[in-house]
């Protein structure tokens, strides 16, 4: 999914925000082994954040989210 | 002077920062926190395996449908980072939303500084009750036009 959300930005702002994609995708690996993790959360990357303001956020409302085979 | 930069490597340390946002938060008068709804914590809070400081405090008035979100952030040597920038944002939908949540989002690498300036944001938002115009007079807030447009105070 995070990777579908990237493919859509064009190739300029992806590099904007590679730090933020890797940081969001680092955390979801780790949210994955630990057996996900419940909402409401939300994050946003990356951290510290860009002083023009470009990030990308993680929100989840409810539910079990980032589980393995999901 | 940074405040505790081994937050993340160190689980006291780590405890201690978190305590130090809650303690910036319990110097807003109770009765304001009280009159306006405000609870904390908002958000769920991560198990040690996984917390990022991201966030590291988040607090929530559902009558007044705004929230803070608050991220400490490591140094890092990326020259496009800040060491304080806060912004307004919408849980649960967009700004036009009736449902939606608008939080102020503060991300800091933590400061005696940013401190002092995170805790005047923190502040300004909870007694401007539902207006989402007081951080606006800090240099480093967002707030999206659509945000002013959509935002309205609760009947």
């Amino acid at each position: 999914m995070l990777d579908a959300l990237r493919n859509l930005l064009s190739p300029l702002e992806q590099a904007h925000r590679q730090l933020a994609f890797y940081q969001a995708h680092f955390f979801i690996t780790r949210a994955a082994q630990g057996g996900g993790v419940r909402g409401f959360l939300k994050k946003s990357y990356p951290a510290p954040a860009r002083a023009d303001g470009r990030r990308v956020d993680i929100e989840v409302l409810k539910g079990l989210a980032f589980v393995n085979g999901s | 002077m940074r405040l505790f930069p081994r937050f993340l490597e160190d689980d006291s340390e780590y405890v201690r920062a978190s305590n130090h946002w809650k303690h910036l938060w319990h110097r807003i008068p109770k009765d304001v926190r009280l009159a306006y709804r405000w609870q904390h914590p908002w958000l769920e809070e991560e198990p040690p395996g996984i917390r990022d400081g991201n966030p590291i405090f988040t607090a929530v008035t559902p009558e007044f449908r705004k929230a803070i979100r608050i991220i400490q952030a490591p140094t890092t040597y990326d020259p496009h980072s800040v060491d304080f920038f806060a912004w307004i944002d919408t849980f649960g939908g967009d700004f036009d939303d009736p449902a939606a949540i608008i939080e102020l989002v503060i991300s800091c690498v933590l400061t005696t500084v940013t401190s002092t300036h995170a805790f005047g944001l923190m502040e300004a938002w909870v007694l401007s009750a539902a207006s989402v115009e007081i951080p606006i007079l800090f240099p480093e807030a967002f707030i999206p036009e659509d945000a002013r447009a959509a935002w309205s105070v609760p009947a």
